[in-house]
């Protein structure tokens, strides 16, 4: 007979629970679960195994057992999407068992947050936004103009005149004193617009790409 | 040229995950539908290119996320909590609601409520949208790691909570 | 007539121009005062010394590139890249500006706007934000976009993704 070490029994479970066991296997497992020293980490799978006494008054449950389990891995945020699924399928539905109620007004409560709709539909305010663009401005440019030739001159002369060295301002500032250092920065500059630039020619390209493909493949 | 229903109609699955969200972070129902009313108007203004964007649904949730932000910065305070149980009991609960999920869910939106910004989206993102940890750390720009942590936190606050619950 | 519709014409264009220099200045000159900020600032008479040194050198591209832009100004931070990124994007005026291109750049939201058509535009603007640093660039000046795309095979530039090197270099 092997040895029923716990590695060999948490094997046997993993294929159970993805009924991929052998007639032979699961055997195994029964008899492993209707002994005494079963280990605690697989206490919850003893329902499944131990062999039911026909006078027996409780029925195990074995939704329970693995409700149970999946609870544990769902606290220590271990399961995966699918399983949470399961778990907010049974604790939705209404016959749960007693000692797993407590838990149910979580996955009932995240339930009801997943029906609360947008009652709005999706259309754009047009009272609410403000326009993006000023339509048929000609009239106010024009006597603007006039307004800026004066004004606007003052302050192009008195920017003109500003220090270059500005002593107030707190942030980094670098001002190049000579053309080779500024011709440094400019390619640098440049060598990013550059790169990104090409980046974004590239997913538009891509984009065509696939919608072109999408053309093709609907016709 | 897109017409604006047309352009909608591409968002119309996911509208009513947007506006969770919105509600999640805002805790307000009038703030959630100005910011996804403010999205509407980002993807008019790019119309052009919003077929371009591959996956529609992670860019619309990032820029919801990223106006929810804007929002809470320029709201003056934190505005009448109008989003929570009653509301969504109202919105989101079978008309035949029993009573104590209403309460319960009082206690859920309490213990969410009282979690740090971070624990309380993401498990928003987890436990209500059913989003991946990839999806959520792209959303949230955290790593995958600590999207976990995060959600293991929040869940164990939940648990802590288990003996208010009334059944 | 005609020459008054000339002028009025010649006037108008100056004063959208204005406008929007003004713009993008005050968004500038908002960061001036903040500590997080790199500014570099390349002023027009900056412009016609490089113009001048490469006019001699035997790198016609680069003479090409360079012979038109007339000022060039960057705005960088690597703190709160997505929150400058969305605050520029709210700031500038998309009314006077034509967005070209977003596109996403390993978590970066990158965006081009433009001003004037075709591939040489009249300005440029590059906002970047998200995961890493942001950057804000503004060129004036005559800019041909596919000449500049093809810039980065023609030089080896280290570093300048994030502007590293740019910020460390005084």
């Amino acid at each position: 007979m092997r040895t029923m070490d716990t590695l060999y029994i948490e094997t046997l479970l993993e294929k159970f629970w993805n009924a991929e066991t052998t007639d032979q296997e699961e055997a195994t497992l029964k008899e492993y679960f209707n002994q005494d020293a079963v280990d605690p980490v697989f206490e919850y799978a003893k329902p499944f195994f131990v062999v039911m006494d026909e006078s027996a008054e409780i029925v195990p449950d074995l939704t329970a057992s693995v409700m149970h389990k999946l609870l544990e891995k769902y606290y220590q945020a271990e399961t995966t999407l699918e399983e949470e699924s399961i778990l907010k399928a049974y604790f939705t539905q209404e016959s749960i068992s007693e000692e797993l109620k407590p838990h149910a007004p979580i996955f009932r409560s995240f339930e009801m947050v997943a029906h609360v709709e947008m009652k709005k539909g999706l259309s754009i305010d047009h009272l609410k936004t403000k326009p993006t663009r000023i339509i048929s401005l000609t009239w106010v440019k024009v006597a603007a103009a006039a307004v800026f030739f004066v004004v606007g001159g003052y302050f192009v002369m008195q920017h003109a005149n500003q220090p270059e060295v500005k002593t107030m301002a707190k942030a980094r500032y670098i001002e190049p004193d000579n053309p080779e250092e500024a011709l440094e920065y400019t390619l640098k500059a440049l060598a990013m617009v550059s790169r990104k630039y090409k980046k974004g020619e590239a997913q538009l390209l891509e984009g065509m790409r696939t919608i072109n493909e999408a053309k093709g493949a609907g016709n | 040229m897109q017409n604006e229903n047309n352009l909608f109609k591409q968002i119309e699955v996911f509208k009513n995950k947007l506006f969770r969200y919105a509600l999640n972070m805002l805790k307000n129902e009038l703030d959630a539908e100005d910011v996804i009313q403010e999205l509407l108007v980002r993807i008019w203004q790019r119309k052009d290119q919003f077929d371009l964007i591959e996956n529609k649904e992670a860019w619309c949730m990032t820029v919801t996320r990223n106006l929810c932000i804007d929002k809470i910065r320029t709201r003056k305070q934190n505005s009448q909590d109008i989003s929570d149980y009653h509301f969504i009991a109202d919105h989101g609960a079978p008309p035949d609601i029993i009573t104590e999920d209403r309460e319960n869910l009082k206690i859920v939106m309490d213990v969410l409520n009282s979690l740090p910004e971070n624990q309380k989206e993401i498990i928003h993102l987890r436990d209500v949208e059913g989003y991946t940890y990839k999806e959520i750390a792209e959303l949230t720009g955290l790593s995958e790691d600590q999207v976990k942590v995060n959600l293991f936190r929040a869940r164990q606050r939940l648990k802590e909570k288990l003996k208010n619950f009334k059944y | 007539m005609r020459s008054i519709i000339t002028v009025l014409a010649l006037l108008i264009t100056t004063l959208s121009c204005w406008g929007q220099n003004n713009a993008i200045d005050r968004f500038f000159s908002a960061y001036e005062n903040n500590e997080n900020f790199t500014v570099v600032y390349v002023s027009p008479k900056m412009f016609e010394m490089v113009a001048k040194v490469t006019n001699d050198s035997k790198n016609s591209d680069i003479k090409e590139l360079v012979k038109d832009i007339k000022g060039l100004k960057i705005l960088s931070t690597n703190k709160d890249a997505l929150k400058y990124y969305n605050e520029a994007s709210k700031k500038i005026p998309l009314g006077e500006y034509e967005v070209l291109m977003t596109v996403k750049d390993k978590g970066d939201n990158v965006k081009f706007l433009t001003k004037g058509n075709g591939d040489v535009v009249d300005e440029l603007l590059l906002l970047v934000g998200g995961a890493n640093d942001f950057v804000l660039m503004s060129f004036v000046g005559k800019l041909d976009l596919n000449k500049i795309s093809k810039l980065a095979n023609k030089l080896d530039i280290q570093g300048s993704e994030h502007l590293d090197k740019l910020k460390d270099k005084k």
